[in-house]
């Protein structure tokens, strides 16, 4: 491994849940990838896939009825789950060490900005805030850091600008902010939940430029959940594709594209309309996204997916490696395993009863 | 050509803005004089940003608001200014599908009766009869029998929007306005319903008026395709012709800024970076309105709104092709 991409973040196995009325709902059901330094990687899944909530596990900020049940996240070496956290002195002592990750190291770009925007308080206060409290700033130095942050990302008149509240600004130029508060405290690692998707094609052809200029320049890592393809595809090195709480596929965006080896990664290519596409019937995937207050025993697309065999629907498949980097799980491709890991999955149940 | 289904001539709708005591009352041009016509089972896009009124112009079709100039000739009838009254026959005929389908559907009503309710409200059929034709449009849209009984609130977003279509059906309608109808749905149910949207299309030849901002869904589902900008329609023409060459520098913009997935093509080298903001249409521009963010923009440009006029085989409001 080159010195130029290190290791940043590595996620193994993370498994969460949700209590509900209804019972738990299984959201991760062992989530593993990893990002190096420079790298911009793309997480693609449709609503309810998991990619939001393995965002949330990794800056710990799942909503109370959630916990970690299992897996780890690692940052630069620190350990960042809760799984195995059992005193109240222990969570509280590392919600103090995420307090002091959060916006420095790791920083995050929401979906949409007015939401995330305080509406009482001025842009000038919200974007100072971060390096006021991680790098103690005063007043002044804080000002004149975050007028140089407004120019960067592109808005005119910036010092008159840091006295305005967000409802005076465009849907874009919140946006903007969202992206100076964000890089304000130079993180390390930048995690965007689908950051143009509120916007229009136009300006999000402006905020998608003035992203990747900004990792680019500064050297960050970026880690970018959408549902949109196209986005992924021009933007990312590489792309992990999300299904029912289980990565499906990963690989190089080109490995995606031009040799995508699992249905669901097929089917979701496929249902894009193509620009130049002629008026023939789409193609697309039957069926509805999976309900995860089921435990299921098998592959959970399997019931939406044209290849479905009898071993999907009762056992898990296995991940299979075709190159550094691409890999998918589907039984399609790990059949020759199959009575080993159909042994082994037995013998699990076994245990848990 | 024979007669279109639905002719548009200088249409118009402008809103009241509030303004101060002691301000000039404003209003905004939502719709400004704005003529196309559609053929019987054809389908005509219409693109825009957010605020270039493309939905008001959805809706002034329908006349779920009041026109305020030109005129909307359905079938060879003029009824722009036809009373609510007069209106309730025509209604049967010209039909809407909405964006939101968690919004738009009765949440106390059971599929079976929210599919009957149109037909009730013009008196259609007897009660078996109707019974027959819920059954039949559930099973058009891809819906399965024994769904009849349950309540929305059971139905996932793809199987909200088909229970809105099959209710949308089920007066025979010969014109349906589709506003952003794909928009609230992932993308593998993108794709269900615009090949749903366009096989009920090819059986009944039914035209649509469908308006998105998702170029990429609309391209496949539209014959003609229409670009709007601050209340104007700027170019409209076939739609290969708007995608492959496009004319308008607004939709060349437009057009290029479409994030395309093949990480083969060079979408970000040639794409054509719009500078600033769509300007507010409280204040829109004098003359036509993108002069602010085009790059060709001259003196002219800024002193009167340009006319369509025909280039390449299709219609652009430009200085440019003057």
């Amino acid at each position: 491994m080159d010195s130029l991409h290190k290791e940043l973040l590595t996620v193994e196995g993370l498994e969460v849940e949700f209590k509900t009325k209804q019972g738990p709902v299984h959201a991760l059901r062992g989530v593993t990838f990893d990002i190096k330094t420079r790298e911009i990687l793309g997480i693609v899944g449709e609503s309810g896939s998991g990619k939001s909530v393995t965002m949330m596990s990794v800056m710990n900020l799942l909503a109370e009825n959630g916990t970690m049940t299992g897996g780890s996240i690692r940052f630069e070496g620190r350990e960042l789950s809760t799984v195995g956290l059992g005193t109240k002195a222990e969570k509280r002592a590392h919600e103090k060490e995420m307090m002091n990750i959060r916006g420095k190291e790791i920083a995050m770009v929401f979906q949409d900005p007015m939401t995330y925007l305080n509406p009482v308080l001025t842009i000038g206060t919200q974007l100072t805030e971060g390096f006021r409290r991680h790098f103690g700033y005063s007043r002044a130095e804080a000002k004149a850091k975050a007028i140089e942050l407004l120019g960067q990302v592109g808005i005119s008149n910036p010092e008159k600008r840091l006295k305005q509240y967000p409802y005076e600004f465009s849907g874009g130029m919140r946006q903007r902010i969202i992206i100076a508060t964000a890089l304000a405290c130079e993180p390390k690692l930048l995690i965007a939940d689908e950051p143009t998707t509120a916007l229009d094609v136009t300006i999000q052809a402006q905020i998608l430029s003035l992203f990747e200029r900004l990792v680019k320049e500064r050297g960050v890592s970026a880690i970018i959940i959408t549902h949109d393809l196209g986005v992924v595809a021009e933007i990312c090195d590489k792309i992990v594709i999300m299904y029912g709480g289980q990565i499906v596929e990963r690989g190089t965006v080109k490995e995606i594209f031009n040799e995508a080896k699992h249905p669901y990664t097929r089917g979701l290519l496929d249902s894009i309309g193509k620009v130049e596409a002629e008026r023939t019937p789409l193609r697309y995937i039957p069926g509805t996204p999976p309900n995860l207050l089921v435990r299921h025993a098998g592959c959970t697309f399997c019931p939406r997916c044209d290849k479905a065999m009898k071993i999907c629907r009762e056992y898990k498949p296995a991940e299979t490696v075709f190159s550094d980097g691409h890999s998918c799980s589907c039984w399609l491709y790990c059949r020759d395993r199959a009575e080993e890991l159909v042994r082994a999955q037995d013998e699990e149940r076994q245990e848990t009863i | 050509m024979s007669e279109p289904v639905l002719r548009v001539e200088h249409l118009q709708k402008i809103f009241p803005v509030k303004g101060g005591l002691f301000e000039k009352k404003k209003v905004v041009h939502a719709v400004n004089d704005i003529s196309f016509s559609i053929g019987a089972g054809e389908t005509l896009g219409i693109v825009g940003e957010s605020g270039c009124g493309k939905s008001t112009l959805g809706r002034t079709i329908l006349k779920i608001v009041e026109p305020d100039g030109g005129k909307i000739i359905f079938k060879g009838e003029d009824i722009t200014s036809l009373s609510r009254a007069k209106m309730h026959p025509y209604r049967k005929q010209m039909q809407m599908i909405f964006q939101d389908p968690y919004a738009s559907l009765n949440p106390r009503f059971t599929v079976g009766e929210m599919i009957a309710e149109p037909m009730e409200n013009y008196g259609m059929y007897d009660k078996h009869e109707r019974m027959e034709r819920v059954q039949a449009l559930m099973e058009t849209v891809g819906l399965k029998p024994d769904h009849i009984r349950r309540y929305p609130h059971e139905f996932s977003g793809g199987q909200r929007q088909r229970i809105g279509i099959a209710r949308t059906l089920a007066l025979d309608p010969e014109f349906i306005v589709c506003d952003e109808p794909f928009s609230a749905l992932d993308v593998s149910i993108q794709a269900q319903i615009i090949n749903l949207l366009e096989k009920i299309q090819d059986e009944k030849k039914i035209s649509y008026i469908v308006v998105a901002h998702d170029l990429n869904a609309v391209r496949h589902i539209s014959h003609n395709i229409g670009v709007m900008y601050l209340g104007h329609l700027v170019e409209i023409g076939p739609a290969d012709k708007i995608y492959s060459t496009p004319a308008h520098p607004y939709t060349q913009a437009l057009i290029s800024s479409i994030p395309k997935a093949d990480p083969n093509a060079q979408g970000m080298m040639n794409r054509i970076i719009l500078q600033g903001e769509i300007p507010s249409p409280i204040n829109a521009p004098r003359g036509c309105p993108f002069s602010t963010r085009c790059k060709h923009c001259t003196e002219k440009c800024r002193e009167a709104m340009p006319a369509l006029r025909e280039v390449d085989s299709r219609q652009v409001a430009c200085t440019l092709y003057e």
